[in-house]
């Protein structure tokens, strides 16, 4: 399943999936398969997406009901 | 002791040097491709997992293929030399793990300089290509019919070529696709 609320959040921080992801130590291409549902990260990057967003991990990645 | 035996176990010991000064060059080379100038190579949480299922479908690559040359010469004699036969099968897993991790997006590490790593690509390319194309000339490569190990070199070449081709396929897909 798509993460569309990742997206936008880092959309609207003005970041590309190149920026967030070296801001978060991981490659571009995590970034981008993370928001096309195909890989669900860690706790550890969770956590490091959501401070890099200013985000909780609740919005970023709870699933919605 | 034959001079024969003599003349293999001169090739078999240039071989062994050869092999180790290359795995010195190897990993000389890695920390030259590296931009924190280590030797090893860093990979984030989903690059570690692909590069393992990369290694795993790489081994049973070779497996499958050292299983088939190993049946073959129940056959028919194959007309290679035994450091040909046993590259063949390295050949094949080594490349399958590499396109499989460049087609995932977990071939290029976190601190890899790709340009810097593609010149060396290229120029090893280019080397191994020469040493097979000499060979080729000199009439070293074939002996009383028999493929001689300066197939290894065309095989490196080809499989510096094939990685080539899968990362252009990669970046063309990447392109069409998904970004913002």
């Amino acid at each position: 399943m798509k993460n569309l609320r990742l997206k936008a959040a880092r959309a609207g921080k003005d970041l590309s999936q190149d920026d967030l992801a070296k801001l978060t130590g991981v490659s571009r291409q995590t970034i981008s398969a993370i928001e096309k549902g195909d890989y669900n990260p860690t706790i550890n990057l969770c956590i490091a997406i959501c401070k890099v967003l200013g985000r909780t991990l609740d919005e970023l990645f709870w699933p919605e009901e | 002791m034959e001079l024969a035996n003599k003349v293999e176990l001169g090739r078999s010991a240039g071989l062994a040097a050869g092999i180790l000064v290359g795995l010195l060059f190897a990993f000389i080379l890695m920390r030259y491709m590296n931009r924190d100038h280590k030797a090893k190579t860093e990979y984030d949480e989903m690059q570690k997992i692909i590069r393992n299922q990369g290694y795993m479908y790489g081994f049973y690559t070779m497996l499958t293929v050292e299983c088939i040359l190993a049946l073959i010469p129940s056959f028919v004699r194959i007309p290679a030399a035994p450091i040909v036969i046993h590259f063949i099968p390295i050949f094949f897993g080594v490349t399958v793990h590499a396109c499989y991790c460049i087609w995932k997006g977990a071939y290029v590490g976190l601190n890899t300089n790709l340009k810097r790593y593609l010149v060396v690509a290229v120029i090893a390319s280019l080397i191994n290509f020469l040493s097979f194309y000499m060979a080729w000339k000199n009439g070293g490569l074939m002996v009383d019919g028999v493929l001689q190990a300066p197939f290894v070199n065309l095989l490196v070449a080809l499989m510096f070529a094939i990685i080539g081709i899968a990362g252009l396929l990669r970046k063309a897909a990447d392109r069409e696709g998904t970004e913002e």
